[in-house]
């Protein structure tokens, strides 16, 4: 497992099952609201974690499978969320982003407010674990361009989480998108595939 | 390549003389919107069946219709297209129809549109149930064509395209029409709504094809707790590019929509200089046309869905009841009726088209 590098990161902490990375921002101050959870003089902590097709919340391990989910609205996207320490949750900008490890590249990036709530572990997880709202839908497929398909290949998951205070923490993992087989994997695999192009008939 | 338009035969929508049936607010009805009906040689109209929509309510309909044969079972390219729509649209969407999952031409109603035949799924206000408001329904139907309420601009959305550059028809390609109405105190219908799209013919025998990029981001929320938030996401499209026109949707929550060339590999957010599209006006957005932006090779659009939290005209009840996470935060979550729900729906039309039209989500 590895931490990608970022400017502000303090201190880096890896855990067993799932990627930590923690950050920094503004002196620290009593939380004026929200639902800050940790400590206030520390430097925020997050791990990745991914929402399965059933709506469970799974550690992000390095280099594992990612579920591919179908969203309201098509297509295949990864849910992916944190679990937060000294920060505040309430809301939290996530910005999450698929890249390709090769090049660089970015396949889809996005941006949303999302709102946690305390675990019974003194952390912060995503509300409605089941729901999607409080999750990065992070695009998958279809995505043009890329020259390579997405399902069962490696990319790097970049997710970097700032609360209203400013405080920052962000993490990175290997993560290699994967058809739900229990699903439509004919389907999903047909609209990830590097020549989809829109419309064209799938299994 | 010039656009051309004949005046062959006129056909007049008397607007003001199909019936009042709004009554809860001030707009006015405008004079009714005339479209000239092309000859084969110059095209063809669809003009929807027009159809009430009681005050305080909305009706969001999904036509289909076929492709005519107008070059004699040979493709044509279109390459300017002109709609119009009666006071009270909120939007007005072309898809050319792929997959069928629960939104079937053939379980349409037989409707005449124009000379043609075609069906309709009525969808009415039944956003929780009737497959004419499930986007995924229509995830891989490449966008053809789109305009949204003409508030103050009069009736017509009239999109010429870049010289050169048309877009592909073939003959019985099937085409779905949605047309979504509404009328309530803030976007009133005060006559039947009245629908009409022209497509004129291109003379260009071989020109550059036009793509399309339809994107949209749904889960969404704009709560009472968290009244500012802003969702931003992008879309690769397919090689270096020219963007020629853009328009954006979101409902009366919707604060500014804009869209940036994006290089396909920063995640820093877009210099203004980069922007090519913005509309603050949820009701009236703006369709812009000849924006002719370049996006290089490996790039493609970044858009931002700005929103301020306002409470429901009828209170926060509807609003809690629609969303999932039953949060009681009165939070605006994505589809549905305007009053009740947002959207962030992102659309662009680029050339060359390359080796497909683009759908994001």
């Amino acid at each position: 497992m590895q931490l990608k590098a970022h400017p502000f990161r303090l201190s880096p902490i890896v855990g067993a099952v799932a990627i930590a990375a923690c950050g920094g921002g503004p002196p620290a101050s009593a939380p004026k609201s929200g639902c800050f959870t940790g400590d206030a003089t520390a430097a925020p902590v997050i791990t990745l974690v991914y929402q399965t097709p059933a709506g469970a919340l799974t550690p992000v391990e390095d280099g594992s499978a990612a579920p591919l989910v179908v969203p309201p609205q098509g297509g295949e996207v990864l849910v992916v969320g944190v679990r937060a320490l000294n920060i505040d949750g309430c809301p939290l900008t996530i910005s999450s982003s698929l890249v390709m490890p090769s090049s660089g590249v970015i396949a889809s990036f996005e941006r949303r407010p999302v709102t946690l709530q305390p675990a019974s572990d003194g952390w912060l997880e995503p509300k409605d674990p089941t729901g999607l709202a409080n999750f990065a839908n992070l695009p998958a497929c279809p995505i043009v361009g890329l020259g390579q398909m997405i399902d069962g290949e490696s990319f790097r998951l970049d997710v970097e989480v700032e609360d209203l205070a400013g405080r920052q923490a962000s993490a990175s993992a290997t993560v290699v998108p994967t058809c739900d087989t229990a699903a439509d994997p004919a389907g999903c695999a047909c609209l990830c595939a590097a020549d989809y192009v829109l419309g064209s008939a799938c299994p | 390549m010039v656009a051309r338009r004949a005046a062959v035969v006129l056909v007049v929508v008397p607007g003001l003389l199909t019936g009042l049936v709004g009554c809860g607010g001030s707009q006015a009805a405008g004079p009714p919107w005339v479209l000239d009906v092309p000859t084969s040689d110059q095209g063809f109209q669809l003009r929807l069946p027009n159809f009430e929509v009681p005050y305080a309510s909305e009706d969001q309909r999904c036509f289909f219709v076929q492709v005519p044969d107008l070059a004699g079972g040979q493709d044509f390219w279109i390459d300017h297209v002109r709609m119009a729509t009666s006071a009270g649209s909120h939007h007005l969407n072309v898809f050319r129809v792929r997959t069928i999952v629960d939104l079937d031409p053939a379980a349409g109603v037989p409707v005449k549109i124009g000379p043609y035949d075609g069906t309709l799924v009525d969808g009415g206000d039944d956003f929780a149930n009737n497959p004419c408001w499930g986007s995924a329904n229509w995830a891989d139907w490449p966008l053809v064509a789109n305009t949204q309420s003409p508030v103050d601009g009069g009736p017509y959305t009239d999109w010429v395209l870049p010289d050169g550059v048309a877009f592909r028809f073939s003959p019985g390609e099937m085409l779905m029409v949605q047309a979504h109405y509404v009328n309530s105190s803030i976007q009133p219908t005060p006559v039947d709504a009245e629908v009409g799209i022209n497509f004129y013919r291109s003379a260009d025998a071989t020109p550059i094809e036009l793509g399309t990029m339809f994107g949209t981001q749904q889960s969404i929320r704009i709560c009472q707790s968290n009244p500012t938030p802003t969702f931003s996401g992008t879309c690769r499209l397919p090689g270096a590019v020219t963007v020629t026109a853009a328009n954006g949707h979101f409902h009366s929550r919707g604060r500014d929509f804009s869209m940036y060339v994006w290089d396909g590999t920063s995640t820093d957010h877009p210099p203004s200089t980069d922007q090519f599209y913005e509309s603050r006006s949820w009701n009236d957005p703006v369709m812009a046309t000849g924006i002719d932006r370049a996006v290089p090779d490996g790039g493609g659009v970044w858009w931002d869905c700005s929103y301020q939290w306002s409470p429901p005209m009828g209170g926060c009840d509807a609003v809690n009841a629609k969303d999932p996470e039953q949060a009681n935060d009165c939070c605006y979550v994505f589809g549905g009726t305007t009053d009740l729900g947002e959207h962030c729906n992102a659309f662009v039309y680029y050339y060359p088209k390359g080796s497909t039209d683009v759908f994001c989500n």
